[in-house]
């Protein structure tokens, strides 16, 4: 009877943490039985989740169960390894339902202390590239609003993906009536207004005659708190018209204390149309919050990268993300590969957790973590697709000519390409940039003549492994260490 | 110091159903008497940890006893002044863990001083006890206690009671 209540107990509390199949000892003490169940590594949160174990199935405090550190050699199989798996995956799509729980426990904060100016009251468009962190910054304003009790509405972009309809800018507009919470006496206008929009195909400037009586609206709310609404990867909305979402919005909520917070991805928005004034311009309507740590602050990218990884593996009942590391260089080839975006480096990390399982290893190695970056590219070939469908092709091609002039030309993973606004070869490296498939390593040298600024790249990991060449492809500051001018100045131009 | 002060009942009810009837100066006089009497409360706790902390490291079962009389102290001082409750009772003991909502780590103290205050009655009353059978070692207890005592430091002296220097 006794064990069979502490078996309880153990079976619950491996349920509640996510922690399966941990090991345990029963120590008699006095007339007692005290079940003392094995992790890696205890937290305030195994406690608890333990003593409410302990209150749901032993409530007159007969039994008592506590919890020890135990290492073990192949740390990659454990029950805490495993549960970092499952926490690195729902990491990596971040929505409004994400981390319900315990958001603020794992949450880390970015290193330019964007999150102060999140939580403002002000227009923000966060940018950085695919995993850069965007959606989880709108996120931290969301969750800390939500706790606080005041008024939000999140809007999934992703929904809208692909129309090219007018009514989609309506629709945006019935969702955000639907999302937010109006007071009991406003319902019956806020039915009405709906009803209107919705009942026929609605073009722009018919919505417009509707802003008077939405600004009405959304002050029966504002009047008391302001109200953010969180736009989530804006740029998979039309890009034609973006602004013109913006701008309907603007006119709603502006001087009526309701915020737009949105993301995305910087070179694939289009946030104003200076000729048409359509839009909000930045930064007088809207501030932009670049979050973006790449190859040419590798140090703070990877002291980032660390912090992210060492939040979730905390979460699962580890010390720190080094603990699954067979070497100190993991963690530096893990942001070289992943050249400093967070997803992609989570992303990563799971995969070579499971080639280290596979491999039968107890750590990670960096020979797993090469492996798994040389597998990654499809995923980013994917998102070309998704984010840039219109450009794909045109993107790809050029792609495919820096390969070609790197890999088998000039042998070297890295290059320069001139700095020139006007050139479609540059704006397309910079799409490229965004889709993680170059990545930068300086924004700006000068290698010949004064007048003339280069930008300094360098091919996604998994562009050139996997092919001949790879092994005699010379290999840009794979230490991620800060990078010289005079190595810098030796790269060669392409001339796309 | 008033002896009789504990006797008279929860300070902090004895305020509440007569504040209608005691000046500010009468009340602050009890706040004034509840506070030193925490503050006491806590340096006993203290004062079992230093003597824990200096005791040889083969003297197991002193160690572990008063490394659970300080934390048991200490945690009697932040009931005291959160609910104004007191107790001498054995019974008292059984709530060693019951820190206030706010309480960092609260968890862990909850289910630490459990485990403390078994092997407290180990090293106490039984003879054949081992060290090798405590359920944490002595070190570890240390460290605990350690840590609760600074974060009771910080919970007291926020909310107003003078305590010497943080341990």
């Amino acid at each position: 009877m006794r064990t069979e209540t502490l078996d309880r107990i153990k079976t619950a509390f491996e349920e509640r943490t996510g922690l399966l199949g941990l090991t345990h000892q029963d120590v008699i003490k006095g007339e007692k039985t005290v079940r003392v169940i094995n992790v890696a590594h205890i937290t305030d949160r195994l406690y608890d989740a333990l003593n409410e174990c302990l209150k749901e199935f032993d409530s007159e405090g007969n039994f008592h169960a506590t919890l020890k550190v135990k290492s073990q050699d192949s740390i990659v199989n454990s029950a805490e390894a495993k549960l970092l798996l499952k926490v690195l995956s729902e990491s990596q799509n971040i929505n409004q339902h994400s981390f319900e729980l315990d958001f603020f426990d794992r949450y880390t904060r970015s290193v330019s202390g964007a999150e102060n100016q999140i939580i403002s009251s002000a227009n923000h468009i966060v940018t950085g590239r695919r995993g850069a962190g965007k959606s989880m910054l709108l996120l931290y304003s969301f969750k800390s609003r939500q706790r606080d009790g005041l008024p939000n509405a999140w809007i999934d972009m992703q929904a809208y993906s692909g129309r090219e309809d007018e009514q989609a800018i309506a629709d945006v507009i019935i969702e955000l009536l639907h999302e937010i919470d109006f007071p009991a006496d406003s319902i019956g206008d806020v039915l009405v207004i709906r009803h209107k929009i919705e009942s026929e195909n609605m073009l722009v400037k018919d919505l417009r005659k509707y802003v008077p009586k939405l600004r009405r609206l959304f002050a029966t709310i504002s009047r008391k708190n302001d109200i953010f609404i969180f736009l989530d990867d804006l740029h998979v909305f039309n890009r034609k018209m973006q602004n013109v979402l913006l701008d309907v919005l603007y006119s709603i909520f502006r001087g009526n204390k309701v915020y737009v917070k949105a993301s995305a991805i910087e070179t694939l928005l289009n946030a104003y149309n200076s000729t048409t004034q359509v839009g909000m311009q930045i930064p007088q309507d809207v501030q932009r919050l670049g979050l973006d740590y790449n190859l040419t602050m590798p140090d703070k990218a990877a002291a980032h990268i660390e912090s992210i990884l060492d939040s979730h593996a905390r979460y699962a009942a580890l010390p720190s993300i080094r603990r699954l590391s067979s070497s100190a260089d993991v963690l530096p080839r893990l942001t070289w590969v992943s050249a400093g975006v967070p997803r992609d480096a989570i992303n990563l990390f799971s995969q070579s957790m499971l080639k280290a399982i596979a491999g039968g290893k107890n750590r990670v190695t960096v020979s797993n973590v090469n492996m798994a970056a040389s597998e990654n590219l499809s995923i980013k070939l994917k998102d070309l697709q998704s984010d840039a469908s219109s450009e794909a092709e045109a993107l790809n091609i050029r792609l495919e000519e820096i390969r070609k002039f790197c890999i088998i030309d000039q042998r070297s993973n890295a290059f320069l390409i001139e700095i020139n606004q006007n050139s479609e070869s540059f704006k397309e490296i910079l799409q490229l940039v965004q889709l993680r498939l170059l990545h930068v390593i300086s924004e700006g040298i000068t290698p010949k003549e004064a007048g003339t600024k280069f930008m300094a790249l360098m091919l996604d990991y998994g562009l050139y492994t996997g092919v001949r060449a790879a092994a005699s492809v010379e290999l840009f500051n794979k230490d991620t260490t800060s990078v010289s001018a005079k190595d810098l100045r030796k790269l060669k131009i392409f001339k796309g | 110091m008033n002896k009789d002060f504990l006797k008279a009942g929860n300070h902090k009810k004895i305020i509440s159903n007569y504040s209608s009837i005691l000046d500010p100066i009468e009340i602050e006089k009890i706040i004034s008497e509840a506070k030193s009497h925490t503050r006491l409360m806590y340096e006993l706790g203290l004062d079992h940890y230093c003597f824990a902390k200096k005791a040889q490291k083969k003297q197991w079962r002193q160690r572990v006893s008063r490394l659970y009389y300080a934390g048991y102290n200490v945690s009697k001082a932040i009931r005291f002044e959160c609910d104004g409750s007191f107790s001498t009772e054995v019974k008292d003991h059984s709530k060693v863990g019951d820190l206030p909502e706010n309480f960092p780590d609260k968890a862990t103290f909850l289910n630490e001083f459990k485990n403390l205050r078994e092997d407290r009655n180990s090293a106490d009353y039984d003879h054949l006890a081992r060290k090798a059978d405590l359920l944490k070692k002595p070190e570890e207890y240390e460290a605990l206690v350690l840590s609760f005592l600074r974060h009771a430091h910080d919970h007291l002296a926020n909310r107003g009671t003078i305590l010497g220097a943080k341990p």
